[in-house]
């Protein structure tokens, strides 16, 4: 069984290279996303693959992003789609981007973390994702 | 010239009676015009000066008057003392009646006054927290890009790298927490106000505080005088203002000595607040400073010692919930802060108590 792709989804160019590395030993293959929009039709494009089977997708959503902000892609992908394991990170997050993360089934982890804590979590989402 | 008419009043109304009664003396006009004329300068005086130079003037005028009475007709004494009587008694009810007036002018100017000044700066305040929130968003990328890259230096071999980035690593932790802070000041609608009972809410605070105080050679006292005085507010909130402003206090007592912490119930106007007042014995606020003690990031302690937050964020804090904070002080005798609740309702109101006036000053500036 191949490892998931990785969306890393940041505005912030030295941030994706940082969570890409970080989380490099458990997926290999990652697709780094620079706006909403991108990750939105990355997200449709991992899902209607050409042969027909689904990779499974892991993605590591910033909130605050051009075009569409992570939250948003979450919202219309959460109505159309089955569930994908995210993790949405953020700096500082109030109560409301809380609520609304915690609504969309995602997970948060706000910025800054630390590299270990960013493979905890990503490493979680994932299983519990696999186990249903 | 207006301003040296003021200055002078009392000099100015004083030769204008004497005028008048000069003027009537060599015409003998008719003496309920010349009654009427002396109302000028003793409205003027009584206006600018106090009802005390009114009743002055007031008196000279009638003596001027009477005398010209007697000059010009010769009248009988009863006469004489009945227009007397009847002369002062009206400028001495125009006076009071002015002064009365003055009085209640010059309070709704100065409350107006405190108004607005309150309203600028919490108005300056909701300015900071938005722009404090903004910054404190941007930076939480770059910080975390720099704590992730020090955290791989941290793992390669050379000792003296390593080194270098468990201190970067320290700093961005640093700044990280100053970020904090300022989101906290940033957006304070987290907790949801509740009932609590003032007393209970205050001693658990003084109690957590109590030992750090010891430490510093510093005794708390809590004097509870709120019984059953229940305020609208959070705890968790609550609870950080009083460490807010103890913590001040234990900080400001170098020498050590005692910090008051005392409940209390209070009504202004029609409004009845739970107070709470945090006394320390250490050096006092700089009168300069007084008015800029709530200001974000104004501090007077030591770098790395306090990011100049903690009195804002209680201040925020306290407006949200419709109260307020006030601070006096002398300097090298220490400072008194009272932060006023609003009551909630239904709670017992029985052991109100006027405070003795005075002694606390608005915390805006005049």
């Amino acid at each position: 069984m191949t490892a998931p792709l990785l969306l890393i989804a940041d505005d912030d160019a030295d941030m994706r290279a940082l969570v890409r590395s970080t989380l490099r030993p458990d997926y290999p293959d990652a697709l780094e996303l620079v706006d909403g929009r991108e990750l939105f039709w990355q997200l449709m494009r991992a899902s209607f693959t050409r042969d027909g089977r689904e990779r499974p997708v892991v993605v590591v959503a910033d909130v605050r992003m051009p075009a569409y902000t992570g939250l948003e892609v979450l919202d219309a992908w959460h109505g159309e789609q089955a569930a994908v394991p995210v993790v949405v990170i953020t700096a500082f997050p109030d109560d409301d981007v809380r609520t609304r993360v915690a609504k969309l089934g995602a997970t948060l982890l706000p910025k800054p973390f630390t590299r270990a804590r960013l493979r905890q979590v990503v490493r979680e989402v994932g299983r519990s994702r696999r186990a249903t | 010239m207006t301003a040296w008419l003021v200055r002078h009043v009392t000099l100015v109304s004083v030769a204008g009676v004497a005028l008048i009664a000069l003027v009537d003396h060599l015409t003998g006009v008719e003496i309920t015009f010349v009654v009427m004329t002396y109302l000028a300068p003793i409205a003027a005086v009584t206006w600018f000066r106090s009802r005390r130079h009114g009743l002055a003037v007031s008196a000279l005028a009638t003596a001027c008057a009477v005398l010209i009475v007697v000059d010009n007709a010769g009248a009988r004494l009863s006469a004489v003392v009945l227009d007397a009587v009847g002369a002062f008694g009206m400028f001495a009810a125009i006076t009071v009646l002015l002064d009365a007036l003055r009085r209640h002018v010059e309070r709704e100017r100065h409350q107006r006054r405190l108004a607005v000044e309150q309203l600028r700066h919490a108005e300056r305040l909701n300015v900071i927290g938005t722009l404090a929130a903004g910054v404190a968003h941007e930076l939480g990328t770059p910080l975390n890009v720099i704590s992730g890259a020090a955290e791989l230096i941290d793992e390669c071999p050379d000792p003296a790298a390593r080194e270098h980035a468990a201190l970067i690593l320290r700093q961005t932790e640093k700044i990280t927490a100053i970020i904090r802070h300022l989101l906290d000041f940033g957006r304070r609608s987290g907790s949801p106000a509740a009932d609590l009972e003032l007393d209970r809410a205050v001693g658990r605070s003084v109690e957590l505080l109590a030992a750090t105080a010891r430490k510093r050679g510093i005794q708390v006292v809590f004097d509870g005088g709120a019984a059953g005085q229940r305020v609208r507010a959070s705890s968790r909130e609550l609870e950080q203002v009083v460490s807010n402003l103890m913590l001040n206090g234990i900080q400001a007592m170098v020498r050590g000595g005692s910090l008051r912490v005392a409940t209390g119930v209070e009504r202004r106007g029609d409004v009845s607040y739970g107070t709470i007042s945090v006394a320390d014995e250490g050096g006092g606020i700089a009168e300069d400073h007084l008015p800029r003690i709530f200001d974000p990031f104004f501090t007077t302690k030591g770098v790395g010692e306090g990011t100049g937050l903690g009195l804002s964020v209680s201040y925020g804090i306290v407006s949200d919930w419709g109260g307020r904070i006030e601070v006096t002080s002398r300097p090298g005798q220490g400072a008194t802060f009272v932060v006023l609740i609003p009551s909630a309702r239904g709670s017992s109101n029985q052991k109100m108590q006027p405070r003795p006036g005075g002694e606390i000053t608005p915390t805006a500036p005049p």
